[in-house]
Parts: C-alpha cells; structure tokens; sequence
C-alpha cells in the first residue's frame, strides 16, 4: 500500500441486489481497511449502475451477474462498454462458476464466489484488479506506441519506392547532377524528351543536355561564377523557372521551364543539384497557335466592328438616300393601298406624300414587271412613268415596291429623235436619187461631147495640126475621166443606198480574169507593162456575181495600170482556201506609204496621185471595189512597200453546195417577191456519165455542151414567157422559173426534157420540177426539199 | 460599094456623132429614132450592119432584134446591141434574142468602131 492509497479512498461500485449480500460486503470492506479505506456505491439495478459509471469516479466495479434488469448471461458484456478502463471483478454463486470464466475471458479481473466470501480476501481482489487494470492501460499504450513506431517504420519503408516511382512516371525531366558536374541520376521523361539512353546519361558531364546558359549547375565550372548565378537570382541555393534549351540527342534545342535547386547534408556541404525541366515545346506551339486565334480573333472583332460601324452609316443614310433619289419608291400593300411615299413620288403625281398614303394605288401590281403609267396629275400636267414592281416586305409583311422614273422627257426626246431621224432619212433619199438622176442625166451629155472630140481627133472634120491634136486629145481625156468618174458615183450611190443586189451563180474565175486582162492588154501595151496571171491548177468556180467582181478586178487592175511604169509587171494570183478564195492584184509600181494604206479603201481619198502617167482617179474606184467585195462576204485589203510595189488582195467565200442553193432561193424569192410562186427545175447530171465526159472530152467540150443545153433551155423558158435563172450546183443545174404555177412548171418540165433529148445521149441527165408553196412553205422548207431530191435522185441514178 | 450602117436610137446628139464618124469611116448610114419604124426600113433596106439601142419608143430593141433574127430575109444581118446597163441581164437578153454583140453605153467611139469592123469582116 502507497502513501497515495490512502490519501484518497478507493471508490467501489457494487451492483446488487441482493440486500443481505450487500450489507456484508460493506461490513466486510469497513473491517478491513476501516472506514476512510473504501467508499461504496451500492446500486440494485445494472441500468443504475451503469449511470454511475457514465459519471465518472469509480476505481473498480464489484457486479453481481443475476440481476432483475439482466441475464446472468450478458450482464457483463452490457457493462464492459461503459465501464472502460475500471476493472470489474465478478461476484457469483458457486453453480455460476462457468459464467464467471467466461466473465473474465472477457476482461474481468477477477471473480468472487460469495459463499467464499471473507473481507481480506475482497480487498486483496479490489487492490489486484485495480492494479491489474492500471498495468492494463498502460500496456495497451505501450503497444499503440510500438504499433506507431512500427507503421511509422513501414511507411518509411514504403515511401523509398514510392519516391522512385514518382520519380519515374513524373511528366517533368529530373536529372541529378553530382558536385563534380556528373550526371547522377536521370528519370524517364528526360530520356522520353532528348531521345537518349539512361546509360547514354549516367557517368557523363551534365554539359552534354543542358544549354550553354545553364552550365551554373554543373560544379566543373567555375564556383564562383555559380554563386554568383544563385545571387543574381536571389534565389540562394535554389533557382525557379528559368526559361532555357535542353539540348536532345539529335541536336535539337527543346524549349524546357527549369527549377533548381542545390541538396547539401547536415553540414552545409554540397551533394549535388536536382534540376527539374517542364517541356514546353507544346506549350509554345500552343501559345503560337493562341496567339494566331487572337489575331483571326482580334481582325473578326475589328472587320465587325467596322461592319457595325457601315451598317450605322447605311441606316443613318438609308433615309436620307430614299428621301432625295430623283427615283419615285412607293410600297403598296398586297390589297394596293399605298403605305409608303418619297418625295420624289409625291411630285410625280403631284401629291402631298401624305396625300398618297393611304390611298389605293390604281395601277396593276404585278412583281417583276416593267410597265409605262400614263399619269395625269391634278394640275392636269401628263407624264409618263416607267414603273417596274418588285416584291419587298414592309414592318414585317408582304409588300409592293415600286419604282418609278419620270420618263416624259425621255419619250419627248426619243418622239423627237425620231422625226429627225425620218427627216433624215428622207433627205438622204432625196440626196441619194438626186446623185442617181443627175449622174444618169450627165452621162448622155458627156458621152457627146467625149464622142464629138473622138471623132474630131480621128479626123473627121479634117486634118488637125499638132496643136489642135495636143488639145483636143487633153478635152478628150477628161471627158473620159468625168465620164467615169459620174459613172462612179452612181455605182457608189446605188452601193451606199443598198440597192445592189448580187446575182450570184457559179463563175470560172480564170476565165473571168483572162477577160479582164484581155480588156486591160491595150493600156497595158501602151505603158510598156506586162500583164501576167497565175492560177491554183485544181481550182474551182466560184460562186461570185461576176459583173460586179469583174468591176472590183478591173478597178484593181487600173489603179495598178496607173502607178506602174514602164517595164513594171502586173500579176493576177489566184488561190483557192478551204473556205475563201484569194484573188490579189500586184504590181511593181511605186507603193503606197504604211500611213496611207487605211485611207486608201475611203471614199473620195486620193493617195499622192501624181501618177507615172499624170493620170488622175475619182478616189472612189477603191472605195466601190471594197464595197462590192464586202457585199460578198469578203475582205479587201493592201500591202506596199515604198519604191517595190504593191499587192491589193481580196477574198470571196467558198461556198458549200447547201449554202449556194440556200442563197440563190432566197435571193429568187426576194427578187419575185412575198407571196409568189416560186418553180425549180432541177436538171441532175448523172455522175459517172458526168466524170467521164469530163475527162474524155476535156473540160472545154463539157463547157460547150453546157451552154447548148442552157440556150436551149433558155429558148424553151422563154417561150413560155417565163423569166428563168440558172445556177448550177456539182453535177447539177438548177432552174429557178418565176410566177409559175406547178402545172407550168411541170409543163416546162416536160418541153425542156424533150428539148434536150439529143444531148442525153452524150450525157445523161433527169429533170425535176419542185415548187413553192406546193411543195414547200417558205425559202428554207425549199431549200430541204430540193436537198432531199437531189439525194434521192443521186442514190437512184 | 460602101457597106450601109442602120443605126436605130432616139437619141439623137448620140446619133449625130456617130454618123459623121461613120460616114467619115467610109459606111453609108442610115437611121431611124423609133423601134417600128427602124423595123420597117431595115427590112426593106437590108443594111449591112444594125447598131440597135433597147430603150426606144413604139417598140424595144429587144423585140426588135427577134422580129429581124426570126425573118429568114434579115437574120443574117448582124446586130450589134447598144445597151445603157450593165447588167448582165440585159446582155442575156440581148444574147437570147440573137443579138451578135453588145456594147455598154457610154462606149468609146474607137472602141465601137473596132467592133463593127470585126462583125463586117465575119
């Protein structure tokens, strides 16, 4: 027993309910350690003992087991929660052995049987248990201390690994750097980044990743230097985020953040320096990209903005437009009353603008039309507008717009323009028969006098001397020149009036040049010039109205003659193209100057006419020969040099056979006029029978025989009173018989077949007649038709 | 015997001209100023040579020309036609109707004498 023992009593609960149990456990206690030894709690029920112990204060429990609110079986077990740490020692009966083992394996201090009961024995159990529990506690902090000790060991344990994994899998680079500069330790994002091998690393200078700029880690250089590094930083014995390269195996600078620092031991010295790098290649790419974004961003805002700001001015100047356009703009509802008028409607119809809102429009609504109003206005004035309608909407519904321009004065003008033009027209008539009238009645006249001084110069009225010959000869020849220069201009007034109209058939071009050189060969004679002519061998007839191309020749050919001098040549060519023939004229004459060589085809245009011979044109000789040739279809055109001469050439298209019919029915049907009969006699040459007597006979013989069976048409023709053109076609003749009915055209027919009999032996032919409209409705209907024949007539001949 | 020239036009300066030329040339001629009248003579006379203008009153050369060429007592004679157009119609026509040649007006007064040289020699 301790000096604390018994300063302070032992405070004893007893639970039990039994009184006279009860009572000799306080007499038993009382007598042993006196009264200030022991303090007893005696309570009957465990419910109320239980709260005793809740409160607190108790050194040991003394619990009988049987109780009236508990079972022997599991009173202690109610118990042992709230008692804790108190110890508890059992009271039982002798039978109840069994229960208080159990009592104690489940913490009991001890057990007392009561009919054993004696007070030393109690209070030695009391000090035993209360020292036992005491041991208890004490033990069990024991145990939580080595247990801690012992989890705090294995989680140091653990923690070693647990770093390196870290370590390991870690997204930044870690390298260890040993104060000698060598590369310590690396982890796997550092190989992963640079591409090398952990052995490629570990052993070497730390030199071979980092950047020259980051050469302050590595303790080969200079110490000083690193401290002075750390010092600039501030940063002592450690750096952040210092944007430098690491370098990789292959050379590449990688952009890293990198953080240092510097590992020392308990003594301050150094062991070397962990450097962690952050990758920031992607980051800068993203930052790059970002930055991209913000600029598309920041030109979106600004082009919107700028937009926005427009769509302000247009708003603001929308109204402003609408109000002073010159345009009337009126919006009609879809039942036509008016729900919108600018001014310059308004005066239009010569209205207040409120005046016509609200009214009915009165005009046909019709979206997409243009139409003309006739307006009268109620100062009585008319005006024409031309309104065009167009769908729009208006506050949000279906609507008319229309527009409208005052076009009075428009009209007014064109009405004006109009008379004018029919006045000139009319003045050009007058002008162009007065050219025609006066040129024909000066013709007569002229051919007098030109006669008259012929016939003096052939000596008619005696022998003339030198002098007399020397004049007479001068008024000759202008009499000549004014003859044809009258003749001229008729020809250009006839031209310029469209009064020509070409009669186009086949034309044998060389045969038409040697005409013209055969007329031209006098002059030619007299100046000393040759006239030469070159044609393609194979060439073809030309479909051309021969008179007027022998104008155009024969103009070309007496220019030529003109400004060429003695000893020059003149040389006709012709080429055949696949779709023109080119005639051209050359001379070795004195050439025309580059600048003049326009001019020339124009009207009354004479080019440094102080020709070889004196000889003077009328300026239109060229100007008639572009005409004529463009009436054609073809071009005319010159090239000269100065000194050499020149070369005028002309085109006339060759026609395809479909092409010739066309035209010639056309111009047929022109020349007889709307509405008339139109026969076609078709004489078809048989083709084999045709290319022989081509090639027995020779092309002169055929040409013979051509012209017996077209006078003997002719005569046919003609006795019938009809008039008849004739064209021909490859291998046929077509005859073109005006105003005949079909039965004339047949009876012709019949009377030209008959008529021609002796020469089918020579060469035989068939006959045809076709006609408008009975056969066919309208010049191209013909034309078909006539194709159609002759394809017939060819597959069965 | 001087060859005879019957020329049958109405215009008469052109005719005046043309006589003294002729008749300077050595041909005897004669004329008439309308296409009936100039019918009866040349039949009656028998000219060797006709100038003949289409254009004249009472009766045209054309027609003229085929009453001459269809009478067996005056086809032979040669015709020469004196035609004011151009157009190639017109020389047809005169061609159609027997006409031997034809000369455009206004012709050179040599030329025409050239032609009618040529037709007397044939």
């Amino acid at each position: 027993m301790t000096e604390k023992d018994h300063q302070k009593p032992i405070r004893v609960l007893l639970i039990e309910d039994n009184k006279g149990d009860a009572r000799l456990i306080r007499e038993m206690l009382a007598e042993v350690g006196g009264p200030a030894a022991f303090q007893l709690d005696w309570v009957e029920r465990l419910s109320t003992g239980i709260e005793r112990l809740t409160d607190g204060g108790i050194d040991v429990v003394l619990l009988d087991l049987a109780l009236p609110d508990s079972g022997a079986e599991d009173t202690f077990t109610k118990i042992s929660g709230a008692a804790g740490n108190v110890p508890i020692v059992v009271l039982t009966l002798l039978e109840d052995d069994d229960k208080a083992v159990k009592a104690m394996q489940g913490g009991a201090q001890d057990y007392l049987v009561k009919a054993e009961l004696d007070g030393n024995f109690l209070k030695h159990s009391i000090r035993y248990a209360i020292e036992r529990g005491r041991l208890k506690v004490q033990l069990e902090f024991l145990n939580s201390a080595l247990q801690q000790r012992m989890e705090d060991l294995r989680t140091t344990t653990v923690s070693k690994a647990y770093v390196d994994n870290i370590i390991e899998s870690m997204a930044e680079t870690l390298v260890v750097i040993s104060p000698d500069g060598v590369i310590q330790r690396v982890n796997r994002a550092v190989l992963n980044l640079l591409g090398y091998e952990r052995s490629e690393l570990i052993g070497q200078s730390g030199g071979i990743v980092f950047e020259d700029g980051a050469d302050v880690f590595f303790l080969e250089a200079d110490r000083r230097e690193r401290r002075n590094f750390f010092k600039r930083m501030g940063l002592n014995d450690m750096i952040r985020s210092v944007e430098t390269n690491l370098v990789a195996k292959d050379g590449t600078r990688v952009p890293v953040m990198l953080s240092g620092s510097v590992m020392r031991d308990e003594s301050g010295a150094m062991q070397g320096i962990v450097a962690v790098a952050q990758d920031m290649s992607q980051q800068r790419l993203a930052e790059q990209q970002l930055k991209k974004v913000d600029e598309s961003l920041e030109a979106e805002i600004h082009q919107r903005r700028s937009v926005a700001t427009e769509l302000e001015v247009t708003k603001a100047n929308f109204s402003s437009i609408v109000e002073k356009t010159r345009d009337g703009i009126l919006i009609v509802d879809k039942e036509g009353v008016v729900l919108y008028a600018n001014p310059a409607a308004a005066a239009l119809f010569g209205r207040e603008e409120e005046e016509l809102v609200g009214q009915l429009f009165g005009f046909p609504l019709t979206a997409g039309e243009t139409t003309e109003l006739d307006i009268i206005r109620l100062d009585d004035e008319k005006c024409v507008a031309e309104m065009r309608m167009d769908d729009t909407e208006w506050r949000g519904e279906d609507a008319y717009l229309a527009t409208l321009r005052d076009v009075t004065e428009r009209k007014r003008l064109f009405a004006e323009a109009k008379r004018t033009n029919e006045k000139l027209r009319q003045a050009n008539q007058i002008k162009d028969d007065f050219i025609a009238n006066v040129s024909h009645e000066l013709r007569t006249p002229l051919a007098t006098i030109s006669n008259v001084l012929a016939n003096a110069l052939a000596g008619v009225w005696g022998v003339l001397s030198d002098e007399a010959r020397s004049e007479l000869r001068t008024g000759h020849t202008n009499a000549k020149r004014l003859a044809s220069m009258v003749n001229n201009l008729l020809d250009m007034s006839t031209i310029q009036a469209g009064r020509v109209s070409l009669e186009k058939s086949q034309v044998d071009m060389p045969a038409l040049i040697r005409s013209v050189i055969e007329s031209a060969k006098a002059k030619a004679k007299e100046k000393g010039v040759a006239l030469v002519t070159s044609h393609d061998p194979d060439l073809g007839l030309v479909f051309c109205d021969p008179m007027k191309i022998v104008r155009v020749l024969t103009n070309l050919v007496g220019n030529a003659l003109k400004f060429t001098g003695e000893g020059g040549t003149i040389s006709i060519a012709i080429q055949n193209g696949r779709e023109e023939a080119q005639i051209s004229v050359s001379d070795t004459g004195r050439g025309i100057a580059k600048e003049n060589q326009e001019r020339i085809f124009e009207r009354f245009q004479q080019v440094d006419r102080t020709d070889v011979g004196g000889e003077k044109g009328t300026g239109l000789g060229l100007a008639i020969a572009k005409d004529l040739v463009e009436l054609h279809g073809g071009t005319i055109s010159v090239q000269s040099e100065l000194g050499k001469g020149s070369t005028f050439s002309f085109t006339l298209p060759v026609y395809s056979l479909g092409a010739m019919l066309r035209e010639a029915v056309h111009a047929e049907f022109k020349r007889c006029g709307q509405g008339n009969h139109l026969s076609l006699i078709i004489l078809t040459f048989k083709q084999a029978e045709f290319e022989a007597m081509k090639e027995g006979g020779g092309v002169e013989r055929w040409k013979q025989m051509l012209e017996d069976v077209e006078t003997k048409i002719r005569h046919v023709v003609r006795r019938n009173m009809q008039d008849a053109v004739i064209q021909y076609g490859n291998g046929r003749m077509i005859l073109f018989l005006r105003d005949t009915p079909k039965t004339g055209a047949t009876s012709v027919r019949q009377r030209v077949v008959s008529a021609l009999a002796p020469y089918e032996e020579r060469c035989p032919f068939l006959v045809t007649a076709i006609s408008c409209p009975e056969d066919a409705e309208d010049p191209d209907a013909l034309v078909a038709a006539v194709d159609n024949l002759v394809e017939e007539l060819a597959t069965n001949g | 015997m001087d060859r005879t020239i019957f020329i049958a036009d109405d215009e008469l300066d052109f005719v005046s001209t043309l006589r003294s030329r002729l008749e300077f040339e050595g041909y005897g001629v004669t004329t008439a100023a309308d296409g009936k009248d100039a019918l009866q003579r040349i039949i009656h006379e028998k000219p060797d040579l006709i100038l003949l203008d289409i254009m004249m009153p009472t009766m045209n050369g054309y027609q003229v020309c085929r009453e001459l060429k269809g009478n067996a007592e005056t086809s032979s004679i040669p015709i020469l036609m004196l035609t004011a157009k151009s157009q190639e119609s017109d020389k047809f026509w005169g061609k159609e109707a027997g006409a031997d040649d034809y000369l455009t007006k206004p012709f050179d007064m040599d030329e025409l004498m050239e032609k009618i040289g040529g037709l007397l020699d044939e």
